[in-house]
């Protein structure tokens, strides 16, 4: 498999004090690479990283060949990567149809009714409610717009920031089957940070467990779907 | 009755010259979250420049593109060398508050300092006024808002043409998930800060043909601009507009029949109302509270 995401001993953090250490990971085309930790142990500073949000960084990231150290988080879309915000990608006071304007503004009519129609195939739900301002979904309609909005970007590769945070367990249910649809259907690449492990271990192809900014260990699916795996590796 | 007639089209001419402030205050405070308390320097800087420049060539359409060109790079650098490195240091809206405060200060300083601290007048050509029974419209009065009214409408124009209200408004929701989007966000303020300084300068140069200007009506103008943006809580062009002339017309009411001195006052105190008792202002989105 030929590596899409290379990050090589990176380090970063905020106001000059580093949360991140000698960080050094890759990522394959079509692959998931599930980002577990304990609470301020580093995963969502290594996304904001990749991501370009964090720009104080040593070491490098590079994405399909090209180095990410010198591009801005804008130009990320265009080569092909796409970051999921925690807490979802809502614009609380655009509707939704807005939102469907706004991520496809620059693509042709029957482009974008087509990249729509897909979208609204995965969340027919979405179609109910596209006067409804971004503010006032539920979690629910949050999410599925959420994802229809990471799926209308149609980049290669996913960083996501914890996609099912604060859902309820059906709505949960919905994201993973969504992500393994477009992982096997669509062969995205993904980095998923996960609090949820059953997620992470059910999507993941390898896990990465960070530990006080430095990567603890890594395990490839047959280790980490072993009994006691969580005891044994996580909380000790 | 022909009081009323004349205190309506009278505050409509200077509701029409504060939106063209309101409407740039406004965009720029939404879009950056900075509170520009500069923008009053850069309304007088609009108005001394073009002054300056047509007191040298005598040449309208030279003082106008100067006076465009002074205040487009005078906002690129204070964006620049000041607002954008805080907001990227992620500094709170009262440190950049405090920086336009003295932004505006240090500019209102050096204009005075180079160009003094008397009052400016144009030599206008347009002079003259249309008479009905007790009304007046003065030539001048029609001039600006003809002038304001196309200002408004380009401006209108150029958001449609360039699909730039959703993006704006975007930034103005959530900064970072715009970059996401692959907005590049630091374009998207020097075009709003340019385009509002633009809109600034031409409703000072209009103020100027009436009256003439002295240094300190930037800052009364833009207290004034920053009711609005209270009352208003969208990037809404034509509401900015409707409220800017309500305002003219409430202020123009004082004057006559209460007590010039209370026209400020009043119009504050209407403000402190509405961010007690409806703090997301008069117009917004109606938005889940858990969600703002």
């Amino acid at each position: 498999m030929s590596e899409l995401l290379e990050i090589q001993n990176l380090s970063s953090g905020y106001n000059g004090k580093d949360v991140l250490q000698d960080i050094s990971l890759s990522v394959g085309k079509g692959e998931v690479l599930g980002i577990i930790g304990q609470n301020g142990s580093g995963k969502s500073t290594l996304l904001k990283t990749i991501a370009r949000i964090i720009t104080d960084n040593a070491g490098n990231v590079f994405f399909a060949g090209v180095e990410l150290n010198n591009k801005n988080t804008w130009d990320l879309k265009q080569l092909g990567l796409s970051w999921f915000v925690q807490g979802g990608m809502v614009f609380p006071t655009m509707k939704v149809s807005e939102h469907f304007e706004f991520t496809l503004k620059g693509k042709s009519k029957s482009e974008s009714a087509h990249i729509k129609e897909n979208c609204i195939s995965f969340f027919p739900a979405l179609a109910s409610c596209m006067d409804k301002r971004g503010g006032n979904l539920s979690g629910g309609q949050r999410q599925m717009l959420s994802f229809a909005m990471l799926l209308s970007q149609k980049t290669q590769c996913w960083l996501l920031d914890e996609p099912t945070a604060g859902l309820a367990p059906e709505a949960v249910k919905d994201a993973v089957d969504f992500l393994n649809k477009m992982k096997e259907q669509e062969n995205k690449t993904m980095i998923l940070v996960e609090h949820n492990y059953q997620v992470a271990f059910e999507l993941a192809d390898k896990i990465a467990v960070i530990k006080d900014g430095k990567i603890y260990n890594s395990f490839q699916k047959t280790e980490f779907l072993k009994e006691n795996f969580l005891n044994k590796h996580l909380y000790n | 009755m022909e009081t009323a007639i004349q205190i309506l089209f009278n505050s409509f001419v200077s509701g029409l010259l504060l939106s063209l402030v309101a409407i740039g205050f406004t965009y720029i405070f939404r879009v950056t979250k900075v509170f520009h308390l500069a923008h009053g320097g850069i309304y007088i800087a609009g108005a001394f420049s073009c002054w300056w420049m047509l007191a040298k060539t005598n040449n309208w359409f030279a003082s106008i593109a100067f006076a465009i060109a002074v205040v487009s790079i005078l906002i690129y650098l204070i964006e620049k060398t000041i607002y954008l490195p805080l907001n990227k240091k992620q500094s709170n809206q009262s440190i950049s508050f405090i920086a336009s405060t003295g932004l505006y200060v240090i500019t209102i300083n050096v204009l005075a300092l180079f160009l003094g601290n008397d009052k400016k007048v144009f030599n206008s050509s347009i002079s003259g006024s249309y008479d009905y029974g007790s009304i007046i419209f003065t030539k001048v009065q029609l001039f600006q808002s003809m002038i304001a009214m196309l200002s408004i409408a380009s401006f209108s124009i150029y958001l449609k043409i360039t699909k730039s209200n959703l993006t704006l408004q975007a930034v103005s929701d959530n900064e970072t998930m715009s970059k996401v989007f692959g907005i590049n966000t630091e374009k998207a303020r020097v075009n709003v800060f340019i385009v509002g300084s633009i809109l600034a300068s031409i409703s000072a140069i209009l103020k100027m043909l009436e009256f003439g200007m002295d240094l300190q009506h930037g800052m009364s103008i833009t207290l004034t601009a920053s009711v609005v943006i209270v009352l208003v809580s969208r990037l809404d062009i034509g509401l900015c507009v409707l409220f800017s002339i309500l305002l003219t017309i409430l202020q123009s009411t004082i004057e006559l029949y209460l007590n010039p001195q209370w026209k400020e006052g009043i119009t504050f105190l209407i403000l402190l109302l509405v961010i007690l008792f409806r703090t997301e202002g008069i117009i917004s989105y109606n938005l889940r509270k858990d969600r703002l």
